[in-house]
């Protein structure tokens, strides 16, 4: 019975999906595969990952080691012991020179390192990339350092990666659909987020001056809707790029809902589905409402740089001691609004998605059905719901009824209920699992013990009177990274070495993989947990320098301490790379489709799985996607495509270790 | 062909039966193979999941259009509602309005709410003419919706000249910069619109059966329709 099914399928297959074989061009670059498409998310991602993390490691260098060290009074004493006096001592002083260019990449950037003496000797050394200001970062390009380490983190790393590469490679297996509903729209939605790319790497380079964007990634006017050299043309294209990422986020969110809503395999119902589908479904939801309103607060920024309005600028604003002529009527706090009111959406929009893959990889890799399965899908929609009414959180200090600050306040708190269901969820998941502790799930239990650290603290910053205290503080910086960095990151890792054997057909190293983990653990905390403690002490975020300032210099040994602490987390993450490049051409063959022993649909087709991902008739789904040592169950899973087989008997279909043809017209699985 | 296609989705019923609440109706599975398709009355399957070669059934094809229409006109809100919003607060926050220097906009602007209006209704005739199966009607009903909306962006782009004309610009004033950025972004919405109705239009005049073009005026029509509610609120705000 199931191959005279099977057959005629198949036919229909090729009658349905006859095309000729596509051109290199039309299969890898101009693709409308999802397959193809979520795999050059996750190369271009990965690439702008590194771009990201080198911004990060010069913004930490420059916290360590800003330009313009005195000398210690230790040193001075020394000097004098050694019988320095008056003039003598005082050129010693003068010419005395500890500037630290960033490793390597300071020359080449900005300009050959010097002494003093032979600058006091007129020397000019050779110029850099971005000007010459003798191999030290300037403090406006450390702005653009801050700047775009975020923007790239957020619109050109975590976002595409979580939404492009896991939501276009994992939706439609997981709902056993051949493809997206509007493949063309797919590839199209990459090509303008990649434009988006191409615009916010350019915008490095347009300004003469060599700054590129540098109003921070929140891009606040004032500063960032006047036309100046901290804000030059990069700050623009900066806007421009913003634009285009955001289209790409809603041109993939439209498909993504439409996919989930109408092509689902058969017998899979919304509640049957995985919560990686799920968390991508609510996600594409917040996605489709707030990036709008994010688009709008650019156009009106952009027109304010550039078609002389004023929907930001206030009456008789002075920008570099002259007034500005198109000032007037505007509004600063708008832009706040507007701005956050996306923003604050797009936190959530970086961690559900990390939070549905984390709840897959924790089910697999402890053999139990998660716990409270419908409890996760509400706790994920209230998470997105509140969301959308806690933007005034960021806005404590701008000026706001405090009778609405009180609401913010209320609202953001509620947010910790949801939060922690989905903790106690995945705790009870693994409790009393039987546990491999493999890369997957080593990174997925980073992610929750992790993110209980960065909500403990939400639920400190939410608190108006205790943020007024942090307000703009590293106390911040601790949080965010908390969240995005040992939370999202942790979360995209998990799913990357979960879902490796099925996109590539090879395995990543476990022994990579755990070192990669460790080192990333130890060196995150070491980079993020003094964060907190410099912040409470008052250490401000987005500083050039500490030098100036008296009360800050005690904070330099730990600011030392996790500048090194970055570069470690850094070169850690080599181990990852060389793991996933060399893995492609040299890991180990997966033994079976299923080396995981996994129960959801992607699982069911061959490994990497056929253009229009199963050859003949897709799955059917019997159950949900959680069955695991099903205490009736015969076998130790039941994967989704088959019906369980029961101990009592009841029930029907195959073994699940067996190829999946006998129960049904779903397509056998590739021979083992 | 048809034959495993309908065996699987009977089955997908059947298990569904057994399911949780949403579960997929199984109705109708086949009807759309045959070019006919028309969801005006056989769709009422409701959700309907299959293999991929379903997303080439027109039926499928129908519904995900309609959906991504809807999906589409949810952003375009969101974005309007950025733009209006603001300009509400800026407005409101105006010591006097509108600021001085600012000309009153031309009657052309009520003229044109006439048009777009008109070009609504028409569609609206279209539209049942289509659910009716009368080609001759739908066509050139089509057509009539299409030349209006041609004609609302002809007004709006000469209008926008005697502003132009008379100095008001975006940097005139705050009343300036809301006026140009909300009605360029409207006009852009109405374009890509119109865009969609001469397609329709077109196909209806090279005959085209009404069953063929259901997606197409459905389609047309919720984004013309959303085009024309946003021009009144637009309008609304602008003026009052």
């Amino acid at each position: 019975m199931s191959t005279t099914a099977a057959a005629p399928a198949t036919a229909g297959h090729d009658a349905g999906h006859a095309h000729p074989e596509l051109s290199f061009l039309r299969k890898w670059v101009f693709s409308t595969d999802h397959k193809v498409i979520g795999i050059q998310y996750l190369f271009s991602c990965i690439a702008m990952f590194l771009v990201g993390g080198l911004l990060a490691l010069m913004v930490r260098w420059q916290v360590a080691y800003p330009a313009g060290a005195k000398p210690s009074e230790e040193k001075v004493q020394e000097w004098r012991d050694q019988g320095l006096s008056g003039a003598a001592l005082n050129q010693a002083i003068a010419e005395f020179d500890e500037d630290k260019p960033f490793p390597i990449l300071g020359e080449l950037l900005w300009g050959e390192k010097l002494s003093k003496a032979d600058i006091n000797a007129g020397e000019v050394g050779e110029a850099g990339l971005f000007g010459n200001s003798n191999g030290m970062m300037p403090n406006e390009w450390y702005n653009v350092a801050f700047t775009m380490h975020a923007s790239v983190m957020i619109f050109l790393v975590i976002i595409p990666i979580l939404t492009g590469a896991f939501g276009n490679y994992v939706i439609p297996l997981q709902l056993g659909a051949k493809d997206m509903a509007f493949p063309f729209l797919n590839g199209l939605s990459y090509w303008t987020w990649f434009s988006a790319l191409l615009v916010l790497v350019a915008s490095f380079f347009v300004d003469p001056a060599g700054i590129g964007a540098g109003a921070g990634w929140t891009s606040y006017p004032p500063l960032s809707g006047v036309v100046s050299p901290s804000a030059g043309a990069g700050q623009t294209l900066w806007c421009i790029g913003v634009i285009l990422g955001g289209t790409s986020s809603i041109m993939g969110s439209m498909n993504y809902i439409t996919t989930i809503v109408n092509l689902r395999a058969p017998g899979l119902t919304l509640f049957r589905m995985p919560l990686t589908t799920w968390a991508a479904f609510i996600t594409s939801i917040l996605q489709l409402f707030a990036t709008p309103v994010l688009s709008s607060a650019m156009a009106m920024l952009l027109f304010d740089r550039h078609m002389g309005t004023s929907f930001f600028l206030p009456e008789g604003l002075i920008f570099s001691e002259a007034p500005v002529p198109n000032a007037g009527g505007g509004q600063v706090i708008l832009w706040q609004h507007i701005f956050w009111f996306y923003s604050h959406p797009a936190v959530y929009i970086m961690i559900l998605p990390a939070m549905g893959i984390v709840s897959d990889v924790i089910a697999v890799w402890s053999r139990k059905p998660i716990f409270g399965y419908r409890p996760m899908v509400f706790s994920m929609s209230a998470i997105a719901g509140l969301g959308f009414v806690v933007w005034g959180h960021h806005m404590f200090q701008s000026g706001m009824n405090p009778v609405l600050g009180t609401t913010f306040m209320i609202s953001t708190i509620m947010i910790a209920l949801p939060s922690a269901v989905k903790v106690f969820n995945w705790l009870g998941t693994l409790w009393g699992g039987q546990i491999t502790f493999s890369p997957p799930l080593l990174f997925a239990l980073g992610f929750v013990s992790m993110f209980v650290i960065g909500g403990l603290s939400g639920i400190y910053m939410a608190n108006a009177p205790f943020d007024i205290f942090i307000h703009d503080t590293y106390f911040i910086v601790a949080h965010i990274h908390y969240v995005l960095f040992t939370g999202s990151v942790m979360g995209i890792f998990a799913g990357i070495y979960h879902w490796y054997p099925k996109m590539f057909g090879r395995h990543m190293s476990d022994g990579l993989g755990k070192i990669h983990f460790w080192l990333t653990f130890s060196f995150m905390n070491g980079v993020f947990f003094p964060m907190h403690i410099i912040g409470l002490g008052g250490y401000p975020r987005r500083y050039a320098s500490f030098r100036s300032y008296d009360f800050l210099q005690t904070y330099e040994g730990m600011n030392v301490f996790m500048t090194w602490c970055a570069i470690g987390l850094g070169l850690s993450q080599l181990f990852f790379l060389w793991n996933f490049l060399w893995s492609l051409v040299a890991g180990k063959k997966p033994t079976s489709d299923n080396p995981w022993h996994a129960c959801s649909l992607e699982w069911s087709t061959q490994t990497p799985p056929p253009h229009g991902n199963w050859i003949g008739a897709v799955p059917t789904a019997y159950h949900g996607p959680y069955e695991y040592s099903h205490p009736n169950c015969k076998d130790e899973f039941a994967p989704q495509w088959m019906p369980m087989q029961r101990n009592d008997g009841g029930g029907g279909g195959a073994s699940p270790t067996a190829p999946a043809v006998a129960a049904s017209s779903a397509p056998p699985t590739a021979p083992h | 062909m048809n034959a495993p296609a309908g065996g699987v989705l009977d089955r997908a019923g059947a298990v569904a039966g057994t399911g949780t609440g949403t579960g997929p109706g199984g109705s109708g599975s086949g009807s759309g193979r045959d070019g006919g398709g028309g969801w005006g009355g056989s769709g009422g399957g409701g959700r309907r999941p299959g293999d991929g070669s379903d997303a080439r059934a027109p039926e499928l094809r129908a519904m995900n259009a309609r959906m991504l229409m809807f999906l589409l006109l949810s952003a375009s809100t969101m974005l309007f509602i950025g733009l209006i919003g603001a300009f509400l607060v800026l407005r409101r926050a105006a010591p006097q309005w509108p600021p001085a220097g600012s000309p009153a906009l031309p009657d052309w602007l009520g003229w044109n709410t006439g048009v777009i209006l008109a070009s609504s209704v028409a569609l609206i005739v279209a539209h049942v003419a289509q659910r009716r199966g009368r080609q001759r009607a739908m066509a050139v009903s089509l057509v009539a919706t299409t030349l209006l909306a041609f004609a609302f962006l002809g007004v709006q782009w000469f209008g926008w000249q005697e502003l132009r004309a008379a100095g008001f610009l975006p940097r005139t004033n705050n009343y300036g910069g809301n006026f140009w950025l909300l009605t360029t972004l409207h006009f852009a919405h109405v374009a890509a619109g119109a865009l969609l109705l001469l397609r329709a239009s077109v196909l209806a005049l090279r005959g085209y059966l009404p069953m063929r073009l259901a997606s197409s005026v459905e389609v047309a029509a919720l984004f013309w329709h959303f085009v024309d509610v946003a021009w009144l609120v637009i309008y609304a705000s602008l003026i009052g």
